[in-house]
């Protein structure tokens, strides 16, 4: 996520199709994990693991156009992945930083808010609603302008709209996922993030 | 005895061939026509004792050079009376009126006359409007799905009417309107042909492109011929009835010589049986005419219009229009030769909202303009040389906003192409043996190909008849959709210009054998071909996780399989008509990867059972059984949780969904599809010559299965109950369809 000093992901057993179906991802065992991102002078960050099961964080902060380099071994498979964060992404409605009832339209139970943004080097885009910490809702946006409809409620939320690279969002928009991780099955992707809170009592 | 120009022409070709026409020649010209003066195009003529054969031209003629004198003729047409003529000496000129009869199921490979002609001999299946509607109906009759009388033809599912020919889809062929090439022929969802069969007088297929003058195809054809003018069996109005669609065609007279058909359909009440809640509406038009003009040319006029609309749902929808105007005027109609001049434009367009194609989202919108002029000469009797060129601007207009995902798209495209088509083919007969052969060359800027095709036949015997054939196929354009929507009605289609921009030109070469066999109860058509191509294209499925690769991809065809078709014959006392056709059958691609796979639509077995029998005259009973072994499946190898990890270290751990990892392409099969429709229908006669015809059927009365296996959508997964995940990932029906009755009425008068 590029802007953030700390990324955040998460690696998981995949279960074969022919076998009972877990209700949740297994989390890899950390010490099977050793892995390493690398930025374009060479400047290699560890893949450490985080506070949860399965959880992996790596401490730096990425740049926009900047193409950075996952190398090293899970469970003794080497890996490799390569990730370009996009160029840019410019939320331009809503401008504000903090979304009113007055921004959309609204009923007694939602609000749908008028956006539109552009970008450059993104593939895919999606936006998630966080209330307190907990993600209230997520869900892919088709068209660089359209509607978001949320929930009015009393408490301040934050809306994080994405902007993924072609890894990430054939990860994580297309139907069917689409590895760039080279042995193993996975994606190692890039956003850019903006960021506004909703204020919808 | 065979006159010494044809043997020569064997071995000497064409230049000879014209050398020779020069000389004074004694012609036969015979004429077939229904009673009501409408010509009957592809009528087959024999003679006898010669045995000589040939076929009618679009105004219904043909022509003997040198035939001995005295001679009988006969005049065969499906559903109508043979007819037979004595040609005398100085005879230059038959007419042979036929009088039509109600053709059956069985009639697709039975022909009374001294010789068997069956596809081998012909090379096309020849199907009248009558043959198409004694099908089992699903909603409505249907022309292309009423090819599934064919042996070469099979459907993905009964929700299509798209006939995939031997191993290819159905974009790979080409459908033409009376001789004239269509874009698109279907209504959206492509689960009705885009002209009902009211408007239609006949169909035919030709499995493979035999003919040099058949172009834009890289399997066969499927040609519709509209009804003529003037009616027929003196019926010149009529009206039918589908519980989706309502029909009115009238047909001119000697005064106003044009027929014309309209169809208004209202989908919205089948949005329950496809589960889909779209609002959806088409419409078609079909005119025809048929003008003689001073000086002996004869002006055939054709216009076809259609439009579709299917209304937003969740920021989805599509819609289009197709349009067509054409005409082929007969300039020269000499006893020696003929010229014909046609001309064609069409228009073709379609948006599309939020379609998805594999793992993106697009907006679509296409355009294809077509615009074509060819001339033909035939050259002595029996068209037995024949020269053609003709030129085309195709025009596509392509844009594409992709809305989401990662496929890589061709940049929005206006791409004018303009086309040279030239042929020339000639026939021979030596014995009884008939060669065609002959050259297709088709060009443009970016690329050309040369399209030989040759095609031998024999009768084998007094009830056997054989032939052998190999064919090029080859056309300057693509033509890419996804081959298996169904049940959604929205899909992508794409044109691209072959040969340029690093796309390939797609060849095929096609051979085949025939023999037809026939007892005094019994007929068998049976067929062996295999084909093998190259720059063949598809869109790239859902199932490719190949990151950031392009939406298309091109690589190698090949197919082969084995049709029979044993048809029991029509015998006195009306028994009861029945037809079995067995294929077996490989269709097989092969892509990046470097290995052959089976095609998506590839089937190994089908059979099909077709059943009819009339009672009172009045009463035709009907019924029809297919079973396809299943189609190729591409597994699910692992379930992935694909994570959406938290934008930064405040939040809780992000979401994830479920998501599948594919094994290796269409490396497992389906299950099979089975079906049973049953259908009757009543005939009866009002007042003058008025007649009304109602018509009940039940699609799938059984219930069967009839669409592939495919896995529960991943996102499904969470909802499912622990023991329905207990062995594995499930697989489930792609969707299920119910038994659907029809009831269908037609007044006509």
């Amino acid at each position: 996520m590029a802007g953030e000093s700390l990324q955040v992901g998460s690696i998981t057993l995949a279960a074969p199709a022919d076998s009972a179906i877990p209700d949740a991802a297994v989390p890899a065992a950390a010490g099977a994990i050793a892995l390493t991102v690398t930025d374009p002078v060479g400047n290699g960050f560890p893949v450490v693991a985080g506070p949860v099961p399965g959880q992996f964080l790596v401490h730096f902060t990425p740049v926009p156009n900047t193409a950075y380099a996952l190398s090293g071994t899970m469970y003794g498979v080497p890996v490799t992945a390569r990730a370009v964060v996009p160029a840019s992404f410019a939320m331009l409605i809503p401008a504000a930083d903090t979304i009113r009832i007055a921004d959309g339209s609204a009923t007694l139970a939602t609000l749908r808010i008028p956006y539109e943004f552009q970008s450059l080097g993104a593939a895919g885009f999606a936006y998630r609603v966080i209330a307190g910490g907990a993600l209230e809702l997520a869900a892919p946006l088709r068209s660089p302008r359209g509607e978001i409809v949320v929930a009015r409620e009393p408490q301040l939320r934050r809306l994080a709209v994405l902007a993924y690279d072609d890894a990430a969002a054939g990860w994580l928009v297309s139907g069917t996922p689409r590895s760039n991780v080279a042995g193993a099955f996975g994606c190692f992707g890039a956003a850019l993030l903006v960021r506004r809170y909703v204020d919808a009592p | 005895m065979i006159p010494r120009a044809r043997v020569l022409l064997i071995s000497t070709g064409l230049a000879l061939g014209f050398a020779s026409s020069g000389r004074a020649q004694n012609y036969l010209t015979i004429t077939a026509r229904t009673p009501d003066g409408l010509p009957l195009a592809e009528a087959v003529v024999m003679t006898a004792p010669s045995g000589l054969t040939t076929r009618t031209d679009r105004l219904g003629r043909a022509r003997f050079a040198d035939l001995a004198r005295p001679a009988t003729v006969i005049v065969l047409y499906v559903g109508f009376v043979p007819d037979t003529l004595t040609a005398n000496q100085g005879d230059t000129a038959i007419v042979a009126v036929l009088l039509p009869r109600a053709p059956t199921l069985a009639d697709l490979t039975v022909f009374s006359g001294e010789d068997l002609l069956t596809p081998s001999m012909t090379g096309q299946w020849v199907m009248p409007r009558q043959v198409l509607e004694e099908l089992p109906v699903a909603v409505e009759p249907d022309p292309l799905r009423a090819l599934s009388l064919v042996p070469s033809v099979s459907f993905s599912s009964p929700l299509s009417a798209r006939p995939l020919l031997r191993g290819y889809d159905a974009d790979e062929s080409v459908v033409r309107l009376d001789g004239h090439e269509m874009t698109s022929p279907y209504h959206i969802a492509r689960a009705f042909s885009g002209i009902p069969t009211d408007a239609l007088d006949r169909a035919t297929v030709s499995s493979a492109a035999a003919d040099p003058a058949t172009g834009g195809t890289l399997a066969g054809s499927v040609d519709l011929f509209g009804r003529g003018p003037s009616g027929d069996a003196g019926v010149h109005g009529g009206i039918a009835a589908s519980p989706v669609s309502l029909t009115a065609w009238h047909a001119g007279n000697a005064a106003i010589p044009v027929f014309a058909a309209l169809r208004l359909g209202f989908l919205e009440k089948f949005s329950g049986l496809l589960k889909e809640s779209i609002p959806y509406r088409f419409h078609d038009a079909y005119v025809h005419s048929h003008l003689t003009l001073p000086a002996a040319m004869a002006l055939e006029l054709t216009g076809y219009s259609a439009g579709d609309r299917v209304g937003a749902t969740a920021g989805q929808g599509m819609n289009w229009t197709n349009d067509l105007a054409g005409a082929r005027l007969r300039v020269a109609d000499r006893p020696a030769y003929t010229v014909d001049i046609g001309g064609s434009t069409s228009r073709f367009s379609m948006t599309g909202r939020s379609l998805p194609i594999r793992g993106s989202l697009v907006d679509l919108t296409n355009q294809v303009n077509r615009a074509g002029l060819s001339a033909t000469m035939d050259l002595g009797a029996r068209r037995r040389y024949r020269i053609g060129a003709g030129l085309t601007v195709r025009g596509a207009r392509t844009g594409i906003s992709k809305l989401s995902g990662d496929d890589a798209f061709p940049p929005n495209e206006s791409a004018r192409l303009v086309e040279y088509q030239a042929f020339v083919d000639g026939s021979a007969s030596l014995c009884r043996v008939t060669i065609e052969g002959g050259a297709r060359l088709d060009a443009s800027a970016h690329a050309r190909a040369l399209q030989p095709r040759v095609r031998v036949a024999a009768p084998l015997g007094r009830s056997l008849t054989g032939s052998v054939s190999y064919t090029r196929a080859s056309r300057l354009f693509h033509v890419l959709s996804d081959p298996q929507p169904e049940p959604q009605l929205l899909f992508p289609q794409f044109w691209l210009t072959a040969g340029a921009g690093g796309t390939p030109v797609p060849v095929v070469d096609h051979v085949s054998a025939s023999i037809d066999w026939e007892t005094a109860r019994w007929r068998v058509s049976s067929s062996a071909y295999a084909s093998r191509g190259r720059g063949i294209g598809e869109l790239r499925p859902e199932a490719d996780a190949t990151t950031g690769a392009g939406a298309f991809r091109f690589g190698d065809s090949r197919t082969a399989g084995v049709e029979l078709r044993v048809t029991r014959a029509t015998g006195g006392g009306s028994p009861p008509l029945f037809a079995v056709t067995y294929v077996l059958s490989w269709s097989d691609r092969r892509f990046e990867s470097g290995r052959w796979r089976p095609w998506q639509l590839d089937r190994r077995h089908l059979v099909r059972l077709q059943l009819s029998k009339a009672a009172r005259e009045r009463w035709l009973f009907f019924a029809t059984g297919e079973y396809q072994s299943g189609q190729p499946l591409t597994r699910v190898a692992d379930v992935v949780h694909t994570d959406m990890p938290p934008v930064d270290a405040s939040d809780q751990p992000g979401t994830g969904r479920f998501a599948y990892h594919y094994a290796e392409e269409n490396s497992s099969r389906s299950a099979g599809t089975l079906r049973f429709d049953v259908g009757a229908q009543l005939r009866m006669r009002g007042p003058g010559r008025s007649r009304l015809s109602l018509r009940a059927s039940v699609i799938n009365a059984g219930f069967g299965p009839v669409a592939p296996q495919a896995p529960v959508p991943a996102g499904d997964l969470p909802f499912l109950t622990p023991a329905e995940r207990q062995f594995g990932v499930p697989y489930k029906r792609a969707f299920s369809l119910p038994a659907i009755p029809t009831i269908t009425a037609r007044l006509e008068f």
